[in-house]
């Protein structure tokens, strides 16, 4: 056997532990980030720099949508045919090689670099590629320098890399099909408006504006834009926002205030303008994973009438915006799902969200929302109350009006009901087939029993065992997970993906007690100052679902479940932020013994 | 006047518990009530360690300062052997606590407490935390999270201070 012979022995040996590197990588990115199972990677011991899991999970991970690792097995395989042939005497073959090799290191080169800068761990099944991809630079050389390729030969190869190409990614998608974590987001909800959006492009106007670089520029709708409201108005509220911004999600249920109120006087344009440079380049830094796909859905979604109900579902969801979701979601709105996948396969949603997002990068936009009320231009922050100052304005009020009607706005949301002072124990509720009885406010323990009632103080610094008791004590149980979200979100609750837990599942009611966006007036959370504790049971009275149960987010978490197994906490405390202190905070960080000054509960019961 | 005075409860604050009740909540449970299943399958309590000054480290899988805390620690307790010094897991899920064993180097005696009943006696919210108890069992110093930069220094000046 001749050096060369031996070179190229070595490196078909070498590609085929790239084949087996990739399937090995693709096969732990697909269960990890869709299968919704931690595995351990073999040949990949964690440290505090060696994590595959983050390397193989993260955003670069994959490369318009498939694993890079399912990319390098049909290019593996094609280099290995031509190492064959080169051992057989094709010694041009030696010259693609070569070829793949400098584009396989360039590539190495650019991921490593990712890799280190950006995700700050290192993966050493990737760097076993990239030592393979060197060898591939440098192997071939041995023998010689190859002679040029003809271009019949790498036609043939081109034909043999497709071919490979369609089976890995054809079976990388099947075998990402039949793990999928959220494959069965069902549609299980009626709870979701299905009003259509309003026929037509949207109006053609434009308006001066000065951005928030100090620079005068012109904003100017496009036909294609998702709008609401008066098509004929000269006022517009124009929103640039991203779906997985929690900022974003806050600030559409202030503009959707708006909308309520003047949605007979004012015009109302959604823009795309997500956090992420894959389809936006006017940002630098990939803030949010699903954020582009989720744009071209709610694009595809708006192609069929229904970009506002896909909107409202999405922001609700936010919590899973992944593609099977996506879908789910617009479904669920009333969107044909055939067209919808037609829609997201092509470029026609891609380029109306680089369109946005590029008329908001000449806006001088570096972050979301951004809200442009002919031309003056808002933040996150900013409320109904502030931004209908200025509508009014643009409406033709004077000063005084102007004022005058922004402090109506305020003053409709916040107030809530007093609670009645007969107000029961606890509440008779049914939720699909199951009917249960549930603690009208969290529970308070007196000589060992839980209470419900007004004006106690809640149980705090309870393990799950000693809520239990409580509950028993007073003739009562714990509440099931299943039965305390349905009250929360006022709907029954389910488990579509079936593993037991429901905060990863779509929200089939409300997101809150009270309504779908969060509302600062309404529940004891978002507190983190060291200055507040918990309050008295009652003292929030827009804390409420509309079966009358108080206090079930925020406050203190509350103990669930059934056994030592299922018992985890829900709703969050008084200290929790307000995107998470929702019905679907699942707090099982600790086990059942656990207790803080967090953790309280409340008792449920059979129908009598 | 009675308008002013339903406007003045509308916009009162909230009435909190009171705050007495809630620092009482925050005091730690009897230190006998507590006991810890250590990784060679002895149960060990507090008081076993009485007469030596120890340090309670509560760690979990999912806690990404503690990958830096638990190596730190692990040479600081070679540097003191006249402390002693247990590394408690509160996974659900020991696998989870293993597995993160096999990647970081912790030469400690390690308790698993996946009930978290050892955890629920202490009112701890985040990871890491950790306790340092004097040669009398009293507990004279907790601290939340851990900072690279500032390294053991704190649990240092802790153990040196404690009786």
């Amino acid at each position: 056997m001749n050096r060369k012979t031996a070179a190229l022995g070595l490196l078909l040996v070498l590609l085929a532990v790239g084949v087996f590197a990739g399937g090995l990588m693709t096969w732990h990115h697909d269960v990890q980030l869709y299968g919704g199972q931690q595995v351990e990677l073999v040949g990949c011991q964690e440290s505090t720099l060696v994590s595959c899991d983050v390397v193989n999970t993260s955003a670069w991970s994959e490369l318009l949508g498939v694993p890079i690792a399912t990319l390098g097995i049909p290019f593996y395989l094609t280099m290995m045919a031509l190492a064959l042939l080169a051992i057989r005497g094709r010694d041009e073959a030696r010259a693609l090689l070569i070829a793949g090799g400098v584009f396989a290191t360039g590539y190495s080169v650019f991921l490593a670099y990712i890799s280190l800068h950006e995700l700050n761990y290192v993966c050493l099944w990737c760097m076993r590629m990239y030592a393979i991809n060197l060898s591939l630079l440098l192997l071939p050389w041995v023998g010689g320098r190859p002679p040029k390729p003809s271009f019949d030969f790498m036609g043939g190869l081109a034909g043999v890399y497709a071919a490979l190409l369609i089976v890995s990614v054809g079976g990388e998608h099947a075998y990402r099909s039949s793990i999928s974590h959220s494959s069965g987001v069902a549609v299980s909800s009626t709870a979701v408006k299905l009003d259509r959006d309003p026929t037509g492009p949207a109006p053609a106007l434009s308006f001066q504006v000065t951005t928030e670089d100090g620079n005068a520029r012109t904003l100017t709708l496009e036909p294609d834009d998702a709008w609401a409201g008066n098509k004929d108005a000269q006022v517009a509220v124009v929103m640039f926002a991203d779906l997985e911004c929690p900022f974003c999600k806050r600030t559409s249920a202030e503009v959707g205030r708006l909308m309520q109120t003047y949605g007979d006087r004012v015009l109302f344009v959604f823009k795309h303008f997500p956090m992420d440079p894959t389809c936006n380049a006017g940002v630098k830094n990939k803030l949010h994973r699903s954020a582009c796909v989720a744009a071209r859905a709610a694009v595809c979604a708006q192609r069929q009438g229904r970009f506002w109900a896909f909107h409202d579902l999405a922001y609700k969801n936010q919590h899973q915006l992944g593609d099977d979701a996506l879908r789910a979601y617009a479904v669920e709105v009333g969107v044909n799902g055939e067209q919808f996948d037609t829609c997201m396969r092509s470029t026609e949603a891609d380029a109306v969200v680089k369109g946005d997002a590029a008329a908001g990068a000449q806006l001088d936009i570096h972050g979301t929302p951004r809200i442009f009320i002919n031309g003056k231009l808002y933040r996150s922050g900013s409320t109904a109350e502030v931004m209908a100052t200025d509508l009014e304005t643009a409406l033709g009020a004077s000063a005084a009006d102007a004022a005058a009607h922004a402090a109506a706005l305020r003053e409709k949301v916040d107030s809530a009901p007093p609670i009645p002072a007969d107000v029961p124990a606890q509440r008779s509720v049914k939720f699909g087939d199951k009917a249960f009885q549930i603690d009208t406010f969290e529970a308070a323990v007196h000589d060992g029993k839980a209470v419900s009632g007004k004006h106690e103080i809640p149980a705090f610094d309870v393990s799950w065992a000693e809520a239990k008791s409580a509950c028993e004590a007073s003739g009562k149980r714990l509440c099931t997970e299943a039965e305390w979200v349905s009250v929360c979100q006022n709907a029954a609750a389910v488990d579509d993906n079936h593993n037991g837990e429901l905060a990863d599942d779509m929200i089939e009611g409300t997101a809150y007690p009270y309504g779908d966006y969060h509302d600062p007036q309404r529940c004891w959370d978002g507190k983190s100052s060291d200055a507040f504790r918990p309050v008295y049971t009652g003292e929030m009275p827009g804390c409420v679902t509309p079966t009358g149960v108080y206090d079930m987010t925020g406050n203190v978490e509350e103990w669930v479940g059934d056994s030592t197994a299922t018992a985890v906490l829900l709703g969050g405390a008084w200290d929790t932020s307000e995107d998470h202190a929702r019905c679907y905070r699942r707090n099982d960080s600790f086990g059942a013994g656990y207790s803080s000054v967090r953790t309280g509960f409340r008792c449920c019961a059979s129908a009598p | 006047m009675w308008w002013w005075m339903l406007a003045a409860s509308a916009w009162a604050a909230p009435e909190m518990i009171p705050a007495d009740v809630f620092e009482a909540a925050k005091q730690p449970d009897a230190p006998t009530k507590i006991e810890f299943h250590m990784a060679d399958g002895t149960t060990q309590h507090l008081t076993d360690h009485k007469g030596r000054k120890l340090v309670l480290s509560f760690w979990a899988s999912w806690c990404g300062p503690c990958r830096k805390e638990l190596p730190a620690l692990s040479a600081w307790a070679k540097e003191n052997p006249n402390v002693d010094v247990i590394a408690v897991n509160v996974d659900r899920d020991r696998n989870m606590a293993d597995r993160f064993l096999r990647a970081v180097p912790v030469e400690l005696p390690i308790a698993y407490d996946p009930d978290a009943n050892a955890l629920g006696g202490y009112d701890v919210t985040g990871m890491p935390t950790m306790f340092v108890f004097d040669t009398k069992g009293a507990l004279v110093f907790r601290k939340v999270g851990f900072n690279e930069a500032a390294g053991l220094t704190e649990i240092l000046t802790a153990v040196q201070g404690a009786k």
